[in-house]
């Protein structure tokens, strides 16, 4: 191929659909291009998503045979150019590896990866997140839990997961909104709409929802920025629990 | 009532993290470690970490082998091979150039696609264009097996890529074809390959959220 273009290849090559002598090209153009890299680092850790949900149970076999296989293999040297993580490089990562709550996550993140993002600055909070971190683990894995995935009208979809009275919910894809303006989540229950709090102008928002009765719906809408005391505009989401 | 809510943010361990039951926590404090700190303990030799890594990842990391080999047996083969790897290699792992679930499923996903391409050597082209048609198959198998948010998540991202962004990403990763194979199999031209690839991607990173 005589039109070389590394810029254009960094999504075919996150795929790990570049072969030969491209790859090798390619490959070469990445150590001069921090550009590239970013973009590559950014696009290859969205393409492992597609891993994750593929999995698969793997057989029950394979973990003795594996571990028995470690326990006889030396592990490599750490390369002197690539350092491996230690307490002093950790504190160079993202804020989120280090908290210990988003860590709780481990089973959240089912429905929850947001959490990582938790504000656990303050020692209460951290304590406040963790008490909640296990709630939300205990609907995240309640084996009667309602799974529920919902359109938005406006764009996105809406996830739900409920169970024991209480629920998860999260957006993913949604319109953001002008700076004036913000979604509010309610719960429907007969004819009295309660707000379950402000949630945000778009992305990917998340609440965790107590109190919630079998009987009751979730609701969606767009108020000003600080909020309604009821929805002011059409519902952008419905949802019945049960 | 009490409401509290979560502030959006970063998602990049979802996946393996979502394996864990409570009762693997045994004490109940294991459950709460992240796959990056796990890994950070198998880089010092820890063992009983390697084991706690292995119950969080082994599915993920056989089920993109599974998409992209098909094979059982031979799948069975390669995640043996990579979750060697991961142990022996842990000491490389770099934390700031992404999470370590990344690290371990790019391992993973090399690895297929290295032994489908060498064991292509030897296949024809029809053999191939027909393993294009088990895609299908093999998604439906996998939905029953396993239909959990994360997978709900992803498959939605997907549904709202056009369909030749999600035919050319999904022919890459699942089927582990180069993109120019892949030009060829939706008889496209290959810059147009290219640029579905990337823009592709990109859509698929904004809607699940992956933040650099």
């Amino acid at each position: 191929m005589t039109d070389f273009d590394p810029h254009s290849l960094t999504g075919v090559y996150a795929l790990d659909a570049l072969d030969g002598a491209e790859k090798t090209r390619f490959e070469a153009h990445l150590h001069e291009c921090q550009a590239c890299r970013a973009e590559v680092a950014e696009l290859t850790e969205t393409a492992t998503r597609l891993a994750g949900a593929a999995a698969a149970p793997v057989p029950a076999e394979l973990r003795a045979r594996v571990l028995a296989a470690a326990a006889e293999k030396r592990q490599q040297s750490p390369l002197p150019v690539v350092t491996a993580i230690s307490a002093r490089d950790r504190s160079r990562t993202p804020r989120w590896y280090r908290q210990p709550a988003a860590a709780a996550a481990a089973l959240l993140l089912v429905v929850s990866g947001g959490l990582g993002a938790l504000a656990l600055d303050e020692h209460q909070r951290a304590e406040d997140a963790e008490t909640m971190t296990t709630r939300v683990a205990a609907i995240a894995t309640h084996p009667d839990r309602v799974e529920l995935d919902v359109p938005v009208s406006s764009g996105g979809h809406g996830i739900v997961v409920a169970a024991d009275g209480s629920a998860l919910f999260r957006t993913s894809g949604i319109e953001t909104l002008p700076a004036d303006q913000a979604y509010q989540l309610w719960i429907l229950r007969g004819d009295k709409p309660q707000s379950a709090g402000v949630l945000g102008r778009g992305g990917e928002l998340e609440a965790f929802v107590d109190g919630v009765r079998p009987t009751d719906a979730l609701g969606l809408s767009v108020e000003p920025a600080a909020g309604s005391k009821r929805p002011t505009g059409s519902l952008v989401l419905r949802v019945e629990i049960a | 009532m009490a409401v509290l809510e979560l502030a959006s943010g970063r998602i990049s361990d979802m996946a393996p993290s979502r394996r864990v039951r409570p009762s693997e926590g045994g004490d109940g404090d294991e459950t709460n470690v992240t796959v990056d700190d796990l890994l950070t303990r198998v880089a010092c030799g820890d063992g009983p970490a390697f084991e706690l890594l292995y119950d969080r990842i082994a599915n993920s990391v056989y089920g993109v082998i599974r998409r992209v080999l098909r094979d059982p047996a031979q799948s069975e083969e390669v995640t043996q091979e990579v979750l060697i790897e991961v142990w022996r290699f842990a000491t490389r792992f770099d934390a700031e150039r992404g999470s370590a679930t990344t690290w371990i499923h790019t391992m993973a996903h090399r690895r297929a696609i290295d032994r489908v391409r060498s064991a292509q050597a030897s296949h024809d082209r029809d053999e191939r264009v027909a393993r294009r048609d088990q895609v299908t198959a093999y998604d439906e198998v996998a939905e029953r097996v396993e239909m959990r948010l994360e997978q709900q998540h992803v498959r939605r991202c997907l549904e709202d890529l056009t369909d030749l962004q999600r035919e050319s990403v999904t022919l890459a990763y699942y089927g582990g074809y180069t993109y120019r194979e892949v030009a060829e199999l939706l008889g496209v031209p290959l810059g147009t390959v290219k640029t579905r690839m990337r823009d592709g991607l990109i859509r698929l990173r904004d809607c699940l959220g992956v933040t650099p």
